[in-house]
C-alpha cells in the first residue's frame, strides 16, 4: 500500500519530465481572458438581422493610458438600432465603454464615472492628446455628429465636440486618425466619411449575393459622405482645411480606414485612406499645409489589376526592417487582402501573392488589422479580423458569417505562413469580429489583443508568451513635438538585426492600438542603439541598453 | 541386326516425314492441295465430304488458319456446333482479329441460347470498317436476346441505315421499341416491317440495285432508278423513305431531301418521313428549316428519343437554348444511359440558368459515362455555377486523374485551383496544358499571371511573350509583360512597350493605368498625371 502512492508520484514525475520531450517545443499561444478580465459588454450594431448597410459594419476598440498609471485602458465603441435613432423606440443600454485596467489582469468598466459613454451609434475611435496637456483625450466617430472627449487628468472626460469643431455632419463617419501633418506641434486630425444615410427613411430593398437574397445591400447605390482634415488650432479648436489642404474627397468614396504615416521619410506625415469598393487615397504632404492624392501612380489605389478593393482596414509596418513603412489593406471575401511594399520614393508594389498573404486570406472577409510582433522575433506579423457581412449566407453558400481569427507570421524574408492554428486562434469559437487593436496591456513584453465582435462580446487575447524571446517597448513623449509624440519615429539596432517604426494614433479599423512602440528582439538581449526622431526633426540617440522593460523616453 | 537396321531407317524416314524434309510431296503443299479440293467440295455444298479432307489437313497442318476456318464453316453447316466453336476459336488464337470467326462464334453461342457470350464474339466484328456478312445485325439479336434493349435499338437503327428496305431489320426495331415500352413507334416499325414484306418486289429489287450502284458508285445507273421512284406518283412512301436514307448513308443528303419530301408531303402523319426530312435539313446546316419536320416527328411520336434530340439540336442550332430543354428533358427520359444527351441536357440546363438541374443530370451521366471527358466538363462548370469552389476543384483533379493527356483537363483544373486561390498550385497544371496544346494562349496567360503573383517575373515575362507570339492582339498578354518589365524595374522598356500597346489599343483601361505608374516611376510625372486621368475615365465606362 505504501508503494502504490509512491509509484504513482514517480509515474506523475516521469510523467511530467516526459512531457516536455513528447509535445514540440512551446510555441505562443492566445488565450481568450475575456470573461476573466471582465470585459464582456455586448457590442451592437443594428438589428441581429442586418437589414441595411449602416448595420453590417460594428465598431472599434482603443487602447490609451487615460489614468497615467503606465497601463493601457480599454475603450470599446458600441452601436445603436436604426429604430432607436429614429426615435421609434426608446434608447436602449447600448453605451460606449471605458475599461479601467486594474493592473492585475483584470479591467473595470469606469464608464459611468469617467462620463465617455457615447452617444448615438458609434463606429470608431482614437486616443491621443490633443491639447498637449499631458493627458490622452479621445475622439469617438459616430454616425452623426462625433464626439471629442478632452480628458480632466481626474477620472474623468468633457465632452468639448462643439467648442473643437470636430462634430462633422449628419453623416456615417467611421474610421480616424491624430497626426501633426504641418510639424507645428500640435495634433491635426482626419475623420473618413462612409455614407450620407437617411435614417429616416432608410434604402432598403434587398439584393443578390452569390446567388443569396441579402438585405444590407451597399455602399454601392448610396451617396457617399465625405472625409474632413481638421488643422489643431492649439486653443483647443480645430479648423476644417480639407479643401485648404487639397483633401478634398472628390469620388465622395466609402472611407473606412485612415492612418497617418511618412511613406516617403521626407519628415512629413502623409495620409492613407482606406475606400469601401472604390480606389484608395494616397494623400502625399508636401510639406507647405497641402496634400496631393497620388494613389494611382504610388500603385495603392488598385489591386494590381487595376480593380477596386473593397478596402476595409489598415495596418501600417515596416515588415521587412528597410525602414520604410509598408501597407496592408483587409477586403472582401473572394478577394485578397492587399500587402503593399514600399519600394521608396511614394512607389508600393503588390506583393499580395509572392508574399503567401494573398493565398492565406482569399476566402475571408477583412475588417480590424495591425502589424505586430507576436513572437517577439524581430519581425512584424499580421493579424486580421475576419467576419461576413451578411448573416443569411450561412449555409447556403460556402462562405460564413461567422470567421476565425487569423495570424499571418513574418518569415523574414519577405514571405508570411498562416500560424492560426499553431497559436490557438482556429480553437476560439468563430464570430464576426469587425474592430480591434493590439496592446501589451498587462506590460509583460507580450503583445496582447482585442477583438470587438459584432452583436456580441468582445474577445480579449492573451499573449501566453511562448519561447520569451528578448523585447523592449518605448513609450515616448514629445515636448516640443505634440505630446503623444504621434509622428515619431524610433530606429532599434541589435547587432545585425534593424527595426523601425513610427508612433501612430489610429488604424485597424475604427480602432486605435497601443501608443507605445514595441520591438521583438529574438535571442538579443542586448541594444546597442536606440535612435528617436521626432516629428520636429531633433533626434535622440541612446545606446547600449538592457532589453525587456518599457522604457520611458521623452523629447530632449 | 538387319531387322534392327531396318527399323531404324523406318523410323529416321518417319522423323525426316516429321521434319517435313521427307518425300517428294512435302506436308504443306499437301494441306494446301487439300484445301482446294475441299473449298470446291464446300461450294458443291457437299460439307460431308470436304469435312473429312479438312480434318486430314488440320492435323497435319494444324497452324493452317484457312484450313481451320473452312473445317470450322463446315461443321457449322453441319450444325456440329460445339466442334464448329472449336475450330473458330483456334483461329481467333492464331490470327486475330479474326471478325470471320467472330461471326461464326457470335452465331453459334447465340443459337446455343448463351446471347452474352454472343455479344462479346461480336463487339469486336460489328466495330471494324466494314463488318462482315451480317455481323451488326446478329450482334443487335444478341443484345436484344441479353435484355440489353437499348443496345439492340441502336444496333438494328444502324443495320436499317444500310438496309433499309428490310421488313425484317424493322420488325426488329419493332420488338426493341415494344420491349422499351414505347408502343407508338413499335406499332409503327410493325407497320412498316409489313408494308415492306408485302411490298411491290420489282420496286425492292430497284432499291436494292440502287443500293449496289451507290456503293460502286455507278453513278448514272444509280441517278437513273433515282428518277424512276422520285418521279413515279404512286411510289410507296416507305421505298422512298428507303431511297432517302441510302442516299444520306452514302453523304448525299441534298439527294436525300427530295424522296423525304415527297413522302412526308404525301402523307404529313408518317413519322418516318418527317422525322428524316428534319434530320436531313439538320445535317445540311439548315435548322430552322429543319425545326418544322421535327416538331411534327415529335408530336407523332413523343416517344422517339430520335426526333426529341434531332428537335433539340435544331434549337441548339438556332442558340434557342432554352427551347431546346423540353426535348433535351424527353430524350433522356427515354434514354437516360446516352450520356451524349445528358452532357447536352447538362449543358442546356446551365445556359438556362439551372445549375442544380444540371448538376443532377451529370452525376447521373458520369456514373454511366465516366470515360466522357465533356461530362466531367460540364460537372465542373455546373458545379463552378453553383459556387461550389470546392467541388468544382475535387471534379477537376479527379478529370485530370481520368484523363491526363488531354490539354483541357489540366486547364480546368488550373482554373478551379485559380478560383479557390491557390495560385502557386495551379502553375504545373498550366505548363501541362501549354505542354499538350501548343497553341493554347490561355494556358501562357494563366502561367504568366501565377508565375507573375509567385514572384517570378522572370518567367511570367516569358509566358506572357509566348502567348503574344501566338496571339499578337492580345491584351492580357501586353498587360502583364508591362507589369513584369516594371517589376523588374525595367521601366523604360515596360515605357516603350507600353507606348506602343496603347496606340494599337487606345480604349484600354488597363493599359493605360500601367502606362501611368510607369512613367511615374520614370519621374515624368506630367505624363502620369495625363494618363491617369485618361485611365479613370476609362475605369468609369468599364462594367463594375
Amino acid at each position: 500500500m505504501r508503494l502504490f502512492p509512491a509509484a504513482l508520484l514517480l509515474m506523475m514525475c516521469g510523467a511530467v519530465v516526459l512531457c516536455p520531450l513528447i509535445s514540440d517545443q512551446p510555441s505562443v499561444h492566445f488565450r481568450d481572458v475575456s470573461k476573466e478580465a471582465g470585459v464582456t459588454p455586448i457590442i451592437i450594431s443594428g438589428g441581429r438581422e442586418k437589414n441595411y448597410v449602416l448595420e453590417v459594419n460594428g465598431s472599434g476598440a482603443c487602447w490609451f493610458d487615460y489614468n497615467n498609471d503606465g497601463f493601457m485602458d480599454l475603450y470599446l465603441v458600441n452601436g445603436a438600432t436604426v429604430e432607436e435613432l429614429q426615435g421609434k423606440v426608446p434608447p436602449g443600454k447600448h453605451q460606449n465603454h471605458l475599461f479601467r485596467n486594474n493592473r492585475n489582469g483584470t479591467f473595470t468598466d469606469v464608464t459611468e464615472q469617467a462620463k465617455v459613454p457615447g452617444k448615438g451609434w458609434g463606429f470608431g475611435c482614437v486616443a491621443a492628446d490633443f491639447d498637449n496637456d499631458g493627458k490622452t483625450d479621445l475622439l469617438v466617430t459616430d454616425f452623426g455628429p462625433n464626439i471629442l472627449y478632452r480628458n480632466n487628468g481626474d477620472g474623468t472626460f468633457t465632452d468639448v465636440t462643439s467648442r473643437a469643431g470636430v462634430g462633422g455632419g449628419n453623416i456615417s463617419h467611421t474610421g480616424a486618425a491624430f497626426a501633426d501633418y504641418d510639424n507645428d506641434g500640435r495634433l491635426d486630425l482626419y475623420v473618413a466619411g462612409y455614407l450620407d444615410f437617411d435614417i429616416q427613411n432608410p434604402k432598403s430593398g434587398g439584393c443578390e449575393y452569390e446567388g443569396v437574397r441579402v438585405k444590407a445591400c451597399g455602399p454601392l447605390g448610396f451617396k457617399g459622405a465625405p472625409d474632413a482634415l481638421y488643422h489643431n488650432n492649439g486653443d483647443g479648436t480645430f479648423t476644417d482645411v480639407t479643401a485648404k489642404a487639397g483633401v478634398v474627397d472628390r469620388g465622395l468614396y466609402f472611407g473606412f480606414a485612415v492612418i497617418f504615416d511618412d511613406f516617403d521619410n521626407d519628415g512629413f506625415p502623409d495620409i492613407f485612406v482606406a475606400n469601401d469598393s472604390n480606389p484608395n487615397y494616397l494623400y502625399h504632404n508636401r510639406g507647405d499645409g497641402t496634400f496631393e492624392e497620388i494613389a494611382v501612380t504610388a500603385g495603392v489605389a488598385y489591386n494590381s489589376d487595376g480593380k477596386e478593393h473593397s478596402g476595409m482596414g489598415v495596418a501600417g509596418g515596416d515588415y521587412d526592417n528597410d525602414g520604410l513603412i509598408d501597407l496592408f489593406v483587409t477586403t472582401f471575401a473572394n478577394d485578397n487582402y492587399a500587402l503593399y511594399h514600399n519600394d521608396g520614393r511614394n512607389f508600393f508594389t503588390d506583393v499580395s501573392y509572392p508574399s503567401g498573404v494573398g493565398e492565406a486570406t482569399i476566402r475571408w472577409l477583412g475588417w480590424g488589422t495591425f502589424f505586430f510582433d507576436y513572437n517577439n522575433d524581430g519581425f512584424k506579423d499580421l493579424f486580421c479580423i475576419n467576419g461576413h457581412v451578411y448573416p443569411e449566407i450561412d449555409g447556403r453558400i460556402n462562405q460564413t458569417y461567422r470567421q476565425p481569427l487569423q495570424l499571418l507570421e513574418n518569415m523574414g524574408h519577405g514571405k508570411f505562413r498562416d500560424v492560426s492554428e499553431q497559436v490557438g486562434l482556429t480553437r476560439l469559437p468563430w464570430r464576426s469580429g469587425r474592430g480591434g487593436a493590439y496592446c501589451d496591456f498587462d506590460n509583460d513584453g507580450n503583445v496582447d489583443l482585442v477583438v470587438s465582435n459584432i452583436d456580441d462580446r468582445p474577445t480579449l487575447l492573451h499573449n501566453e508568451g511562448g519561447r520569451r524571446n528578448n523585447w523592449i517597448e518605448l513609450s515616448l513623449t514629445g515636448t516640443t513635438s505634440n505630446r503623444s509624440a504621434v509622428g515619431a519615429k524610433a530606429k532599434i539596432t541589435t547587432g545585425d538585426l534593424v527595426q523601425y517604426d513610427h508612433v501612430r494614433a489610429g488604424g485597424s479599423f475604427l480602432s486605435s492600438n497601443d501608443p507605445r512602440l514595441h520591438f521583438g528582439l529574438g535571442n538579443r538581449k542586448q541594444i546597442d542603439s536606440i535612435e528617436i526622431r521626432w516629428p520636429t526633426g531633433k533626434i535622440d540617440r541612446y545606446q547600449n541598453l538592457e532589453a525587456n522593460r518599457i522604457l520611458s523616453l521623452s523629447e530632449k | 541386326m538387319r531387322k534392327t537396321f531396318s527399323q531404324m531407317i523406318r523410323l529416321a524416314y518417319l522423323g525426316l516425314l516429321a521434319l517435313g524434309f521427307a518425300g517428294p510431296t512435302g506436308a504443306a503443299d499437301s494441306s494446301q492441295d487439300i484445301l482446294s479440293r475441299a473449298e470446291t467440295l464446300i461450294k458443291a455444298d457437299d460439307f460431308e465430304g470436304a469435312r473429312k479432307m479438312l480434318v486430314v489437313a488440320r492435323d497435319s497442318d494444324p497452324a493452317n488458319v484457312r484450313v481451320r476456318y473452312q473445317l470450322g464453316y463446315v461443321l457449322f453447316r453441319e450444325r456440329r456446333l460445339d466442334l464448329a466453336a472449336a475450330e473458330f476459336k483456334s483461329v481467333v488464337k492464331l490470327a486475330p482479329p479474326a471478325f470471320y470467326s467472330r461471326y461464326y462464334l457470335g452465331r453459334i453461342t447465340l443459337l446455343e441460347g448463351r446471347p452474352k457470350e454472343a455479344v462479346e464474339w461480336l463487339e469486336p466484328a460489328a466495330r471494324a470498317e466494314n463488318p462482315v456478312l451480317d455481323t451488326v445485325a446478329q450482334l443487335g439479336k444478341a443484345y436484344f436476346e441479353s435484355g440489353r434493349i437499348e443496345e439492340a435499338l441502336i444496333t438494328f437503327q444502324e443495320v436499317c441505315r444500310h438496309a433499309p428496305w428490310d421488313g425484317g431489320v424493322h420488325y426488329q426495331l419493332g420488338r426493341a421499341y415494344q420491349r422499351l415500352g414505347q408502343t407508338g413507334l413499335a406499332r409503327e416499325e410493325f407497320a412498316t416491317s409489313e408494308r415492306l414484306k408485302s411490298a411491290d418486289r420489282q420496286a425492292v429489287e430497284k432499291l436494292l440495285a440502287f443500293s449496289q450502284h451507290l456503293n460502286k458508285g455507278e453513278k448514272e445507273l444509280a441517278v437513273q432508278i433515282y428518277r424512276d421512284l422520285t418521279s413515279d406518283p404512286h411510289a410507296d412512301p416507305d421505298l422512298l423513305i428507303s431511297l432517302g436514307v441510302l442516299l444520306a448513308n452514302a453523304g448525299l443528303e441534298n439527294e436525300a431531301l427530295e424522296p423525304f419530301r415527297i413522302a412526308s408531303d404525301r402523307n404529313p402523319a408518317f413519322f418516318q418521313a418527317q422525322y428524316n426530312r428534319g434530320l436531313t435539313l439538320l445535317k445540311l446546316g439548315q435548322a430552322p428549316e429543319a425545326e418544322v419536320p421535327l416538331k411534327q416527328a415529335v408530336q407523332l411520336q413523343a416517344e422517339s428519343f430520335e426526333a426529341n434530340s434531332a428537335l433539340a439540336l435544331a434549337y441548339i442550332g438556332q442558340e434557342r437554348h432554352a427551347d431546346a430543354v423540353a426535348p433535351l428533358a424527353a430524350a433522356h427520359r427515354l434514354r437516360p444511359s446516352d450520356t451524349r444527351i445528358a452532357g447536352l441536357l447538362g449543358s442546356a440546363y446551365l445556359r438556362n440558368g439551372r445549375p442544380n438541374d444540371a448538376l443532377a443530370v451529370l452525376r447521373k451521366a458520369m456514373t454511366a459515362g465516366a470515360a466522357d471527358s465533356k461530362l466531367h466538363f460540364l460537372l465542373i462548370e455546373a458545379l463552378q455555377t453553383t459556387k461550389d469552389n470546392a467541388g468544382a476543384l475535387q471534379a477537376a483533379q479527379d478529370a485530370a486523374r481520368r484523363f491526363p493527356d488531354q490539354a483541357q483537363t489540366h486547364f480546368f483544373l488550373a482554373q478551379q485551383l485559380l478560383r479557390v486561390g491557390r495560385y502557386q498550385d495551379a502553375a504545373p497544371s498550366f505548363e501541362r496544358t501549354a505542354q499538350l496544346d501548343q497553341g493554347n494562349v490561355e494556358a501562357r496567360l494563366g502561367l504568366g499571371e501565377v508565375l507573375q503573383k509567385k514572384g517570378d517575373a522572370a518567367a511570367s515575362l516569358a509566358s506572357y511573350r509566348a502567348a503574344l507570339a501566338l496571339d499578337p492582339q492580345n491584351l492580357t498578354a501586353k498587360v502583364g509583360i508591362a507589369k513584369d518589365l516594371a517589376l523588374l524595374q525595367r521601366f523604360a522598356e515596360a515605357r516603350d512597350f507600353l507606348e506602343a500597346a496603347v496606340a494599337q489599343d487606345p480604349d484600354s483601361a488597363a493599359l493605360r493605368f500601367e502606362l501611368a505608374r510607369v512613367y511615374a516611376r520614370l519621374g515624368d510625372s506630367a505624363r502620369a498625371a495625363e494618363q491617369t486621368q485618361v485611365f479613370q475615365r476609362l475605369h468609369e465606362k468599364e462594367p463594375q
